[in-house]
């Protein structure tokens, strides 16, 4: 049986991912329906792809924790507010991590794991950017900042050595790439000499 | 610091097969639920896969000071339904280790230089099968702190570089050999840990309308990663597409071989 996929997400850079392990590609999509799905394959390719998780919505992107192949987080918009899951267990159970409309004007935008601490996402949508964080207890919340530009955030990166350190690339407009020493808190827009363009991808070291 | 050598033709044609592998379009030969065998990765039986070992590699720190240790360790590493007879580790600077226990298959090692150095580990289980699979250590000068650099790919404009350090605000286009379609930039990926890496040497790859291209000095010059056209198995509509009908929208670094990129494509429409 041959199904058709869409991407599914606009946001091109996070539409597949490896898991730490390399065992499994992790890839979401659109059927044909328009709902998103999250495939897995093998990473050997010598297999095809089988669904994970079949969701209602109308977007959906992908990041693989970097130390464990147990940790994957997805986000988008999966219908009835859910925004944020993630899978401890290689994708046998997806969680919901963030299903309050309350926060979520739109679909997300981007996002990423860590660095160095596959239980932290940094996600944003719209005028947001959000930071997952664990107590101790296992408690998931979230860290809200509000983006100061006014732009869509489209891109996002952290530096390794400095997880507070983080940058955002942004839809359009004047300011175009904005660096914070302090996870996110306060935005410098470092823009400079750049054109005033969408910025798909932004990696930062 | 030696100087970053150029892509050898293997690991372009390793490139060329991971990408021609990966399609898009998924072709299913079932749809199962999940849940029934997502843990059992180890059964070839339901996943259909070949009982290769599969080789569980951990070393850390990386990157690492110079006059430092590197703990490497390999005893996660099994054989699907046999069991791990034989292991070996190469460390890239001539020194290398083995064993038959892969429990003993752990330890610690020192790199004399800075540098990047691909470490090789192979892992054959009883029946002669073996994996190799390759790790990149980059083993770096920590008398200074690392540069802060950034890279972004836009919507039209190319590649755009800019090395932090000492407060620099001015960006660099790195668009030598990007054109028209090609400066869609839809992803990049580079390896990790060159913060501590001269810019000249950094290595990353990109996914554009126009193709996938590769650079080893920081985006000074790129060149593009030839696709071979895909299958009509793989893009499943008639005629088949061509690699000129495609979007590459996503490419990322293989975590098993530090010298293979996963591509993927979309033929829109299809």
């Amino acid at each position: 049986m041959t199904i058709d996929y869409r991407p599914g997400s606009w946001s091109y850079h996070h539409i597949a991912d490896q898991d730490a392990d390399g065992v499994f590609l992790y890839i979401t999509a659109l059927t044909s329906g328009g709902n998103p799905v999250v495939l897995m394959m093998p990473a050997t390719l010598d297999s095809d792809a089988f669904v994970s998780l079949n969701a209602s919505g109308d977007q959906a992107m992908v990041r693989c924790g970097d130390l464990s192949s147990y940790w994957t987080w997805i986000a988008g918009d999966f219908g009835s507010n859910i925004k944020v899951m993630y899978s401890n267990d290689a994708g046998s159970y997806w969680y919901t991590a963030l299903d309050d409309a309350a926060y979520w004007y739109s679909d997300c935008e981007a996002m990423m794991i860590g660095p160095g601490n596959d239980e932290r996402v940094t996600v944003s949508n719209q005028y947001l950017i959000h930071v997952s964080n664990f107590l101790g207890d296992g408690t998931l919340y979230w860290l809200d900042r509000n983006i100061v530009s006014g732009y869509f955030v489209t891109a996002l990166d952290r530096i390794d050595v400095n997880p507070d350190v983080g940058f955002q690339g942004f839809y359009s407009g004047s300011d175009v790439v904005d660096a914070s020493e302090n996870d996110y808190r306060q935005q410098i827009d470092i823009s400079d000499s750049l054109p005033s363009v969408r910025v798909n991808c932004l990696v930062a070291l | 610091m030696p100087a970053t050598p150029p892509i050898p033709q293997s690991i372009v044609n390793k490139i060329k097969a991971r990408s021609q592998s990966v399609r898009w379009t998924v072709t299913l030969k079932e749809v199962r639920t999940f849940s029934a065998y997502c843990c059992n990765i180890d059964s070839d039986a339901i996943m259909g896969v070949a009982k290769q070992p599969v080789p569980i590699v951990s070393i850390s720190p990386n990157p690492v000071c110079l006059g430092e240790s590197i703990d490497w360790d390999l005893t996660d590493s099994y054989a699907p339904g046999s069991t791990v007879s034989a292991w070996s580790i190469d460390f890239g600077d001539s020194s290398n280790d083995s064993g038959a226990n892969i429990a003993t298959a752990f330890g610690s090692h020192t790199y004399a230089a800075i540098g990047s150095y691909t470490v090789t580990v192979v892992i054959e289980e009883g029946t002669g099968r073996t994996t190799t699979m390759t790790r990149e250590v980059n083993v770096v000068d920590c008398s200074e702190p690392p540069a802060s650099f950034l890279y972004i790919g836009t919507d039209g404009e190319g590649v755009w570089f800019l090395n932090r350090k000492d407060g620099d605000t001015n960006w660099q286009q790195c668009n030598t050999g990007l054109t028209d379609d090609a400066l869609y930039v839809n992803s990049m990926v580079m390896k990790p840990g060159q913060g501590h890496i001269n810019s000249s040497q950094h290595r990353m790859c990109i996914a554009t309308r126009a193709g996938v291209f590769f650079t080893s000095n920081g985006g000074r010059s790129w060149e593009q990663i030839e696709l071979p056209d895909p299958s009509n198995a793989e893009f499943a509509d008639s005629p088949a597409a061509t690699v000129d009908e495609l979007d590459f929208i996503r490419v990322f670094y293989d975590n098993l071989d530090a010298n293979s990129v996963y591509v993927v494509a979309y033929k829109a429409g299809s």
